[in-house]
């Protein structure tokens, strides 16, 4: 954080420099986390609620600037704002249409939706900033008390911890143990996308499943899986099953990957409000897998040659090695914006079928647990995946969301019939 | 509670189909009101119309006032010189900015890359028109139409859509772009001898080393000095290359000369490069020395 006067600014984050240049409005970099209460939600004290927590979230409450070599987040001072909820969930944020905000509260009936983009944080940063609101505007309306554990203080003064670079923080940590070997940024295997037709822009359809915690670890169990192996595994067998559908000579068929972000807290423990995510990428071959079995046990192989210190370490490394290039650091931002894009484009985006984003189990205080219905966590748009899975669980059931920029649903519906077949109870709930 | 007879599925209470399969719920007796649902319902489909029908109103009064632009010179041409001469330059003129400024209001999707190849293709046919209505020949515009269309193919590799990428991976989209876009230069240039010796050649050779680096570069890990190496290979090569070529066409023979002084910069350069890459202690040693 630097003082420029009176109004703090904060540099982009490792992950967050690509996001300004490669957002659009059919791939907004936007993601959708929320709360259902048990109660209608009153818009008076949704606000007040923002306007008490937006102090001990300096960090978020921000708008996107530009620099020479980097664009920065300059802190925002304007009216807080509220939103009634549209029909489709991750819209394109345009801060000037925001007061300049890089986030939306959003509200409907009884849900309470936190809609952010992702130069802000990630989905574990978003949640706490998302729980405080809820709690606070659960105090306001007198149904919990002020303090409660597992909730940020508002306040505390926020810590420095929260808004610094935590991908630097562990290069800095680490720098004496890096590996030697570079990744390939990009790999040369041609990856099957769907080459379903997109809806008009600004359409976003949403299908949420909810399963019971309880029958999936069950069926996960039969394959000696966790729960994230199973669905990721199920995910691809889905879009193997997509590119079976849509490309009938099998000698054409390409690989399927998909991407699974990585929340590195839990392998390097930080207070980091901000991104602190990686991602990787299994690829299988069609042609070397017959059932799930097979998938799972490659997932299996891959976590256990993937998930390894070393290997996030270079992922890191590699990750802020680009931003960090002496030569790459002082091109001017418009330049280096124009040109992430077209690598985005061409290259960064083709590396996988799909996204699967799990937020784990999210837990509340006790006292809020009996106020809230449900949670969902529904990923952004993406033009080239097209459908994208984002999991979260909550009292005991989970909540599977695809987002999906098509009319087609074969993946979803693929997914949820196998479940079903597998005995497991699967309540559907949608955008209309 | 209602369940989706052909997917298994529970449905919401409000849903008056399976979104998964869009089978109808038999019994909508229970589908309760639109109120209680997860999320508004969607309008999206009216603001569109809505936009449609102000982008046509303004694509038509956008045409008339060309029409009239275009028409009153005519006009006034053919009154005072008893035939068209000096009005088809403006006419020409109008119905280049009516493509470029009107048109794209007519269109359903005007995407950027739609909107660039109507402008490519319209400020071609324009400059050419200009050309012959000046001069009674196509002298300069094949040359300047020549540089749009290559403008097109490099921004055509940039959008090709995902359904041409399948048939045609993007580096054979350009190497057959590069191939039709010789064929059409050297076509161009048939009148003009001299120049095929020099252009030609020229071309040939940008074209081979920028394939060779494109190989070279997607075979290899990418990191920056391996990139370096590349590039000054090429540009010692190029200017090599432009050197005997010139001297050819100038002198009668070939010869070395300025392509010296270049070529004693770069490949030092490309050795340095080279070697640091391959060493990893002088790396080390390096970055030691200069860490910020």
């Amino acid at each position: 954080m630097s003082k420029n006067k009176s109004l703090n600014w904060y540099k982009l984050d490792t992950s967050a420099k690509i996001y300004p240049a490669i957002e659009s409005s059919r791939d907004p970099a936007v993601f959708r986390l929320s709360v259902s209460l048990t109660d209608k939600i009153n818009p008076t004290f949704l606000l007040k609620a923002l306007e008490t927590i937006s102090p001990r979230f300096p960090y978020y409450n921000v708008t996107l600037k530009k620099g020479l070599f980097w664009n920065y987040l300059q802190q925002n001072t304007n009216q807080l704002l509220i939103w009634p909820d549209s029909p489709s969930p991750c819209e394109r944020i345009y801060p000037l249409l925001n007061n300049g905000y890089l986030y939306k509260i959003k509200y409907f009936n009884k849900t309470i939706a936190l809609e952010i983009f992702h130069v802000l944080t990630d989905g574990f940063g978003a949640f706490e900033f998302l729980k405080s609101l809820i709690h606070q505007y659960l105090f306001l309306l007198n149904k919990v008390p002020l303090k409660l554990p597992g909730i940020i203080d508002i306040l505390e003064v926020p810590k420095e911890d929260e808004y610094k670079d935590a991908f630097l923080t562990v290069l800095e940590q680490e720098k004496d143990n890096l590996p030697e070997k570079k990744r390939t940024l990009f790999g040369n295997n041609k990856i099957f996308q769907s080459s379903c037709k997109l809806l008009p822009k600004g359409d976003y359809r949403v299908i949420t499943g909810i399963i019971s915690i309880t029958d999936l670890k069950k069926v996960s169990k039969k394959y000696n899986a966790t729960i994230t192996e199973f669905l990721a595994a199920l995910y691809l067998e889905a879009l193997i099953h997509l590119q079976a559908l849509q490309i009938k000579n099998t000698k054409k068929h390409y690989d399927v990957a998909i991407q699974i972000p990585i929340n590195m807290r839990k392998h390097y423990p930080t207070k980091c409000m901000r991104n602190f995510s990686l991602f990787v990428i299994p690829i299988i071959n069609p042609q070397t897998v017959s059932n799930l079995g097979d998938i799972i046990a490659k997932i299996k192989a891959f976590n256990k040659s993937n998930l390894t210190k070393t290997h996030l370490l270079t992922m890191i490394d590699d990750n802020c090695s680009l931003a960090t290039h002496k030569f790459i650091k002082h091109i001017p931002v418009d330049l280096k914006n124009l040109f992430i894009s077209y690598i985005n484009n061409t290259k960064g985006s083709s590396q996988f079928s799909g996204t699967i984003s799990n937020l784990g189990n999210v837990s509340f205080p006790p006292q809020m647990v009996s106020h809230i219905k449900k949670v969902s966590f529904v990923p952004g748009p993406s033009p080239h995946e097209k459908c994208t899975c984002g999991v979260v669980g909550f009292n005991n059931n989970i909540y599977i969301s695809f987002g999906r920029s098509t009319k087609d649903t074969f993946v979803e519906k693929y997914l949820f019939t196998q479940l079903v077949r597998m005995g497991v109870q699967v309540k559907l709930e949608s955008t209309l | 509670m209602s369940y989706c007879v052909h997917c298994g599925v529970e449905l919401s209470d409000y849903h008056k189909k399976c979104p998964l399969c869009g089978t109808k719920v038999i019994d909508t007796t229970n589908v309760s009101s639109i109120t209680n649902t997860d999320y508004p319902e969607y309008v999206l489909y009216t603001k569109h119309s809505k936009s449609r029908a102000n982008r046509l109103f303004i694509a038509s009064i956008l045409s008339l006032l060309s029409f009239l632009y275009a028409l009153i010179p005519l006009l006034v041409d053919l009154f005072i010189n008893k035939g068209i001469s000096w009005s088809l330059i403006v006419f020409i003129s109008v119905s280049l900015l009516w493509l470029g400024v009107a048109f794209p209001f007519f269109m359903e999707k005007p995407t950027f890359f739609r909107l660039f190849t109507y402008d490519t293709l319209a400020t071609s046919i324009y400059l050419l028109l200009l050309n012959y209505l000046i001069s009674g020949n196509l002298n300069w515009a094949k040359f300047t139409s020549l540089g749009l269309g290559i403008l097109w193919v490099i921004m055509g590799g940039i959008f090709i859509t995902d359904r041409i990428r399948t048939i045609l991976p993007l580096k054979f989209y350009y190497i057959l772009s590069s191939v039709i876009v010789s064929v059409f230069f050297v076509l161009s240039i048939n009148s003009e001898t001299s120049l095929i010796y020099i252009l030609l050649p020229i071309n040939i050779m940008i074209f081979v080393l920028t394939l060779l680096s494109y190989f070279i570069v997607t075979a290899k890990i990418y990191d920056f000095l391996g990139l370096l190496v590349v590039i000054l290979s090429d540009i010692s090569i190029f200017v090599v290359f432009l050197n005997l070529i010139l001297s050819k066409q100038l002198q009668g023979f070939y010869s070395l000369s300025w392509s010296i002084v270049v070529i004693i910069i770069t490949i030092p350069l490309l050795a340095t490069a080279f070697t640091i890459r391959k060493s990893k202690q002088l790396r080390k040693f390096i970055s030691k020395k200069t860490h910020r």
